[in-house]
């Protein structure tokens, strides 16, 4: 049989699946599911450990956040992708270095600024567009902390899941920022390793270890710069297959980069960066 | 910069100002530092095939490390620190003359907020230069690094980004870095998890070692027998001349003539706008603010001592190059002074003092310089500027803080930053040159009283 009918033939079996039957073939099919006027809020919290060196000294800073984010579904458009807004409703974040100490809490140019982004049922990025204008300001370089909405809809392998076999997915996601493209590639292996009740949800456990490489330019007070560098990651995932939900994830991310400033002055600033999180699903409204 | 340089040596002669020896150029090397092609790492156990690293995935030379090659036997000399304040030294009851030395990275208890070495704070011990020179002093012939693993997951080996290694990364993103001295140097490259378990068989058993050293803060130096290593980095040298433009009014005590009073301002700025250059369009970062300003500050005041008596201490005036890149000028000029830094009392800096609203300046390092900061708020009576002590994030931004390094008292005057800053539009119509002269005038009183007394005033040092 052709790959597309076994995928269909997957989800069909999946669809008809009683979590608890015990059904011999023990394979899913993951996808997203949210119907319009769905809302989930989700808590993120955060830790990253950054060391730059710039002009020949170490700069050791420490960033902890805590946010949480609400998600208000618009359903499904015609091409059966999945549109939400995404909304900050509270956010602390608290930066440790060796120049200075910050918190920023509840930033007014963040709080309650929604965007708009749509999704393939499976959690790969079509748009993400500002319905309100988001102003960061100081906290842009803060690091660390602010999330993209991709931690809540982590991408999903397209084929089956079965338990104990790895699944290999590529995903190239670009971030048009500070007039310039970075273009981040992460090469992942997905791993179905058991089921877990989370939160009261019926979960499966995915493990999921790759890397990612990052390259992209952009212009900054005159500045050209440039960076490239590469990373591994670890995360586990717990996906309510039945709600096509994420419950929760945790994640483990370390990076070395370097980043290059051209034009006024030249500089190359390698960074290291280590970053854990930990995502919860606090609350799922179901439209009805 | 040769002609803005002519220029200001020609008006301090015009001045009257003596040149400091014989020239009034103080000459320096900044250089651009490329990874050359041979670079290689080695360790060959005895008895067995040799292992091969590659470069960058497996070990990586920093950009301060040799051109040149060494072989030698390996020891492991835990951080690489040697703190006789606290009682511990990584080079005691070893020998490393000659040898490879591998450290870890950063210092002891570095999560401890109760570690000797400042709490969770970085101590000085924590640089990885003070680490290579404290190598260079025990005789090492080399020094591999690594991350240490018990606080920092990652073991890539990072060393030095070299842009020729990277397909992103622009070859004229090489800083500019100063050549002081001719000091000796050592091949230096960070080392990853594949050179870690050929010598410790895991990273976990050097977590090990690491956590045994943290926990007692007792050293954990040993040989690590029967491996050499061999290994060699490569880089080649692009160099260029700039100056300080340097001036000596002497006073006319003749024991306080002796000693000086420095008053400075930079005159370099950022160049032009290569990268997005655009044709029929300004394209030339003129500086007017940053630093013309504080340029032009400097000479009307060397203008003034020149008219008035002599002061009883000598004062230096001093037009910094290179500070945009690293505060390069004053940096050569603290480490080889034309003036002995003992002897140097006081120091007073200018870098962008002709915009903003409003008569105010910010007085920056007041905290640290008290003795300063009470001159300067009494002559400021009869200025009338608003003076602001709000600044004091920009203690390090300047020419003042390599003075500050040799624990000099110093005062930075600024009027802070603007929507022109390090942009083509820091135009001379957009300077609001009465305050300027009110600046320049507030320093020359402040200079004048530092220079006619025999004070010798306090520096206190912070973080």
């Amino acid at each position: 049989m052709k790959r597309r009918y076994l995928v269909l033939f997957g989800i069909a079996v999946f669809l008809n699946l009683n979590f608890n039957s015990g059904h011999a073939s023990d394979s899913y099919k993951l996808k997203y599911k949210m119907k319009k006027g769905t809302t989930l809020n989700y808590s993120m919290d955060s830790k990253m450990e950054s060391l730059q060196e710039i002009m020949g000294s170490e700069v050791e800073s420490t960033t902890q956040s805590k946010a949480k984010i609400k998600i208000t579904s618009e359903g499904e458009n015609k091409d059966g992708n999945l549109t939400y807004l995404m909304v900050y409703e509270s956010m602390l974040i608290e930066l440790f270095s060796s120049m200075m100490d910050s918190t920023f809490k509840d930033p007014e140019g963040l709080i309650g600024k929604r965007v708009r982004k749509t999704i393939t049922p499976n959690g790969d990025q079509i748009e993400s567009v500002e319905l309100d204008s988001i102003k960061l300001g100081l906290l842009a370089h803060a690091g660390g902390g602010l999330v993209s909405g991709r931690e809540f809809f982590p991408n999903l392998p397209d084929g089956e899941l079965k338990m104990g076999e790895k699944v290999s997915v590529t995903d190239v996601d670009s971030l048009d920022t500070l007039g310039g493209t970075t273009v981040s590639k992460a090469e992942m292996e997905f791993t179905l390793t058991g089921k877990e009740t989370k939160f009261g949800y019926d979960c499966l456990k995915i493990d999921v270890k790759g890397t990612v490489t990052l390259e992209g330019d952009g212009t900054m007070q005159g500045m050209k710069f440039f960076i490239e560098g590469d990373g591994d990651f670890q995360r586990t995932l717990y996906f309510a297959p039945k709600e096509g939900l994420l419950v929760a994830a945790d994640n483990q991310t370390d990076i070395e980069m370097t980043v290059a400033v051209t034009g006024q002055m030249q500089m190359t600033i390698p960074i290291t960066q280590s970053q854990t999180s930990n995502m919860t699903l606090l609350k799922w409204v179901d439209s009805k | 910069m040769n002609i803005a340089a002519d220029y200001l040596a020609a008006e301090f002669k015009r001045y009257g100002l003596q040149p400091l020896s014989g020239s009034y150029f103080q000459e320096f090397n900044v250089n651009r530092v490329r990874l050359g092609e041979e670079n290689y790492l080695k360790l060959t156990e005895t008895g067995q095939p040799g292992i091969s690293f590659r470069i960058k995935r497996e070990f990586m030379p920093y950009g301060f490390t040799a051109n040149s090659a060494a072989v030698g036997g390996l020891i492991f000399a835990g951080y690489g620190i040697t703190a006789p304040e606290f009682n511990y030294d990584d080079y005691q009851n070893i020998d490393v003359k000659d040898k490879v030395v591998l450290i870890f990275r950063h210092e002891p208890a570095e999560k401890d907020s109760t570690s000797v070495f400042d709490g969770m704070k970085s101590s000085a011990h924590f640089q990885l230069r003070s680490k290579v020179e404290n190598a260079i002093a025990h005789g090492a012939a080399a020094l591999l690094v690594v991350n240490d693993p018990l606080n920092h997951r990652s073991m890539r080996p990072r060393g030095f980004p070299w842009p020729s290694l990277y397909k992103n990364i622009p070859a004229d993103a090489v800083p500019l870095t100063l050549s002081l001295s001719e000091a000796k140097k050592i091949p230096v490259v960070q080392v990853g998890k594949k050179f870690i378990n050929q010598i410790f068989g895991s990273v976990d058993s050097l977590k090990a070692i690491q956590k045994e050293i943290d926990s007692s803060l007792e050293t954990k130096s040993f040989e690590i027998a029967n491996f050499t290593v061999n290994l060699k980095t490569s880089t080649k040298i692009e160099s260029e001349t700039t100056k300080n433009v340097v001036a000596l009014w002497e006073g006319s005590d003749p024991k306080l003539k002796n000693e000086a009073i420095v008053i400075g301002a930079h005159y370099d700025h950022v160049g032009i706008n290569k990268i997005d250059f655009k044709p029929n369009e300004d394209n030339i970062f003129n500086g007017a603010d940053d630093n013309a300003s504080g340029t032009v500050g400097l000479l009307e005041i060397a203008e003034a001592f020149s008219l008035a008596p002599r002061t009883k201490r000598s004062i230096i005036f001093i037009a910094f190059a290179g500070e945009e890149k690293g505060l390069f000028g004053s940096r050569v000029y603290v480490e080889r002074p034309l003036w002995s830094l003992t002897d140097t009392k006081a120091m007073f800096n200018m870098d962008m003092i002709g915009r903003n609203d409003g008569e105010k300046v910010s007085i920056v390092g007041y905290t640290r310089s008290p003795d300063l900061n009470e001159i300067n708020t009494r002559e400021n009576k009869f200025v009338g500027l608003t003076l602001e002590y709000n600044a004091e994030q920009f203690f390090r931004r300047s020419d003042q803080y390599n003075f500050a390094r040799k624990k000099i008292p110093v005062l930075f005057y600024h009027t802070g930053e603007h929507e022109d800053y390090h942009k083509v539009t820091d135009h001379s119509d957009k300077i609001n040159e009465g305050k300027i002269a009110m600046i320049s005038k507030l320093l020359f009183r402040t200079a004048w009283q530092a220079a006619n007394t025999n004070q010798t005033f306090k520096y206190i040092e912070q973080n």
